[in-house]
């Protein structure tokens, strides 16, 4: 007889539970290789994968006084989804990875091989309530290796998967004692509650998930990348300043107003040692500003380089708020506790997510790297909006998803080639 | 279906104390069994690859040695806890037995049937306040359901009782003096609990200050205006001296937690090195 243990839903799961009013919670992953992937290997990894991590197969039960996860059985056809020869292989992604998994879903992750002309693209659908864009990406690079050296060399795949603790009060182990008692102790509303949003169209009862994604290829990105190098200035500050510079023009905001967007950030920063420490999140997010439009985008990452750095100079960038959610939540039966924290917090309009780089190595099966491939954070919900960054093979992804219509995907569209047009003349300011 | 007898026989070699014989035997039976159970699963959720699902039910089975001795150490601790309740049990009826005999024989010898009653109370008195601070071995599992101070406090409080009911019943509830038995009692607890706390270093022992010393005064003036030693309009202005340490306290406290601050800040202002350009989420 299986046996369905209860687990306990730690913090961030009932935070990510809470932002069902934003988001739909999903995080989206797509690798395209030049390759076709073993299905019957692939299913044993996946099977071993959920099996180590219980809350990958559990519901989420959001009880009045203590919320939980309960496992569940399953079976390998509930979790992965194989499409021979699709008529569009872009749409046939789209509408795997735009699905909803319910928290009460007995399954939190869905995986889709697509195979079309000798190559295979995998899809991986995943609630953000079990792990956030840094353990996905830890968890992959980890799948791909379990893939790799199963059918390389027929070791099962069990030893790969990271197993532990999936407290918040994780992010606390490697502090000293004082540093410890500090962070413990910053009691601190954190909310952006800046008011300044995308354009989009009001909310409609018709409004469908999309994703706009655009690519910057490796040449531009490199002159990007060389050029912020030249300034001084990392990926993620010319991400933020030409975000910041194009909304003022997408949005046609007041010149003199202050824009903050919420940079994601990943309190994994503050641990040494991940290896006995559970997927979960562990990711917070930090304010990034401009005190109004910049002359140029030169400017606007300056202006952007300065905010990150004031955020960086605080030895405890993140971990303000979580004290607070934690008396919130002890303090109070859970559905008490929600609702006197959804008073408190404000969800910011504006947030960025630079993933970050996926290095084609690490993810590759059987020695075949990635093609092509980008993660992309939830669906947001109007009027909220998250930008998601990813580089693979020198490209960079952008990707923007939100629940809208054609009118908000245009926009979405718009504003990306603002912010294409800005990478020009960010690399064109910086040469001169 | 696998084997798993000889994994499960080599992990548990160790164990070769005669005295563990039957307890290991059920331990591998019951483990054999859970591990061809959880096989059967893996098998239904669609993992065919039989050397996959041995090697996984091995790796969810590492610490079997470890779960056998704590299995046993549980055991062992449930079986001393047993024989303590047991003991416990017995030594409680005898206790009441022997409370009733001398009840009865006091009833009996003396005729004083309205006040050998007391006896019985002052029995069931000093029972609960036996259980309240008995040594933490004595407990079940070895640990309190009070706090120590505060079972003392309550321990103290119904021998306070106790000799109330006794005064009165003796004076006809004629004076006030069982009364200042309870407030003096009370004044004592609180007193001794507005800074001992502080001195255990105990979490928010700031809180008991700031409580229990307004508490004392009141409490030390109720007591001295029973009897007769401090008029009551003047006794009031101990309870103004209350409220003033409690305040004290607080901005005491404060300025503490302030200076805590000053440190924070002073550690934020320190470089914190982090990884080039990467700021994932």
């Amino acid at each position: 007889m299986a046996k369905y243990n209860k687990l306990d839903a730690e913090l961030w799961d009932k935070m990510h539970y809470m932002f069902r009013d934003y988001n739909d919670r999903m995080v989206h992953v797509v690798f395209n290789y030049d390759y076709l992937i073993d299905i019957e290997a692939l299913k044993k990894v996946i099977i071993c994968f959920v099996e180590k991590i219980p809350v990958l197969h559990s519901s989420f039960k959001s009880n009045a006084n203590n919320p939980c996860w309960v496992e569940n059985d399953y079976t390998i056809e509930e979790l992965l989804t194989v499409i021979e020869e699709p008529k569009d292989l872009d749409e046939t992604v789209e509408d795997f990875i735009m699905q909803y998994l319910p928290p009460e879903n007995k399954l939190q992750i869905q995986f889709a091989v697509i195979n079309k002309d000798g190559k295979s693209t995998l899809c991986i659908v995943e609630n953000h309530m079990c792990m956030d864009g840094g353990d996905l990406k830890s968890f992959l690079q980890s799948f791909c290796e379990a893939y790799s050296e199963l059918v390389e060399n027929g070791k099962s795949p069990i030893s790969n998967v990271r197993q532990g603790s999936r407290s918040f009060e994780e992010v606390y182990t490697d502090l000293t004692p004082q540093e410890k008692h500090i962070a413990k102790n910053l009691y601190k509303n954190v909310s952006n509650k800046d008011t300044h949003a995308f354009p989009f169209t009001d909310e409609n009862k018709n409004d469908k998930s999309f994703i706009v994604k655009r690519k910057i290829d490796t040449e531009k990105f490199t002159a990007l990348r060389l050029a912020g190098k030249a300034k001084g200035a990392t990926v993620n500050d010319i991400l933020v300043g030409a975000f910041l510079y194009a909304m003022y023009e997408i949005a046609g905001f007041d010149e003199s107003e202050e824009i903050v967007v919420s940079c994601a950030i990943d309190l994994r920063r503050y641990m040494s040692d991940l290896s006995d420490v559970g997927y979960t999140n562990h990711t917070a997010y930090m304010p990034c500003s401009t005190p109004g439009k910049a002359r140029n985008v030169l400017e606007s990452v300056e202006f952007a380089k300065i905010s990150a750095d004031k955020n960086k100079d605080d030895r405890f960038m993140g971990l303000y708020g979580l004290p607070l959610l934690k008396l919130a939540y002890n303090i109070m039966p859970y559905l008490a506790s929600e609702n006197v924290i959804k008073i408190g917090y404000s969800n910011p309009l504006l947030s960025m997510s630079n993933i970050g780089v996926l290095d084609p190595v690490k993810y590759s099966l059987c020695g075949n790297k990635p093609i092509d491939g980008f993660m992309t954070g939830a669906v947001k919900y109007k009027p909220f909006a998250l930008m998601s960054a990813t580089s693979l093979n020198g490209e960079l992804t952008l990707a923007l998803c939100e629940r809208g219509n054609d009118e908000d995907k245009r926009i979405v569209n718009q504003f990306f080639d603002i912010l294409e047009k800005s990478f020009d003349e960010f690399i064109e300011l910086c040469n001169e | 279906m696998k084997d798993y007898t000889e994994f499960i026989d080599l992990e548990l070699s160790d164990f070769n104390d005669p005295a563990y014989e039957e307890s290991l035997e059920r331990f591998k039976t019951k483990r054999k069994t859970a591990m061809r159970d959880r096989e059967v699963v893996l098998r239904k959720r669609g993992l065919s690859d039989a050397q996959v699902i041995y090697d996984l039910i091995i790796s969810e089975n590492k610490d079997i040695r470890h779960e056998f001795v704590e299995e046993q150490k549980k055991a062992l601790e449930d079986s001393i806890e047993k024989r303590l309740f047991r003991m416990k049990i017995l030594l409680s009826v005898v206790y009441f037995i022997f409370a009733g005999i001398t009840y009865f024989a006091v009833s009996f010898t003396t005729g004083s049937w309205g006040l050998s009653w007391l006896i019985i109370v002052a029995s069931i008195i000093f029972y609960i306040d036996f259980l309240l601070v008995m040594p933490k071995t004595l407990h079940y599992k070895g640990e309190r359901t009070i706090k120590f101070s505060y079972a003392v406090s309550i321990a103290v409080m119904l021998i306070a009782l106790l000799i109330w009911l006794i005064l009165e019943i003796q004076t006809h509830g004629d004076t006030h003096i069982s009364w200042v038995v309870l407030t003096a009692t009370l004044s004592i607890i609180t007193f001794f609990d507005s800074f001992v706390p502080r001195l255990a270093k105990e979490k928010y022992a700031e809180y008991h200050t700031y409580l229990c010393a307004p508490l004392t005064c009141v409490f030390v003036h109720v007591t001295l205006g029973l009897l007769g030693l401090l008029e009551w309009h003047i006794g009031w202005l101990l309870v103004f001296f209350g409220i003033a340490i409690s305040l004290l306290s607080f901005v005491i406290d404060t300025y503490r937690k302030y200076g805590l601050r000053a440190r924070a800040e002073k550690l934020r202002l320190e470089k914190f090195e982090h990884k080039e350009g990467e700021l994932n989420g």
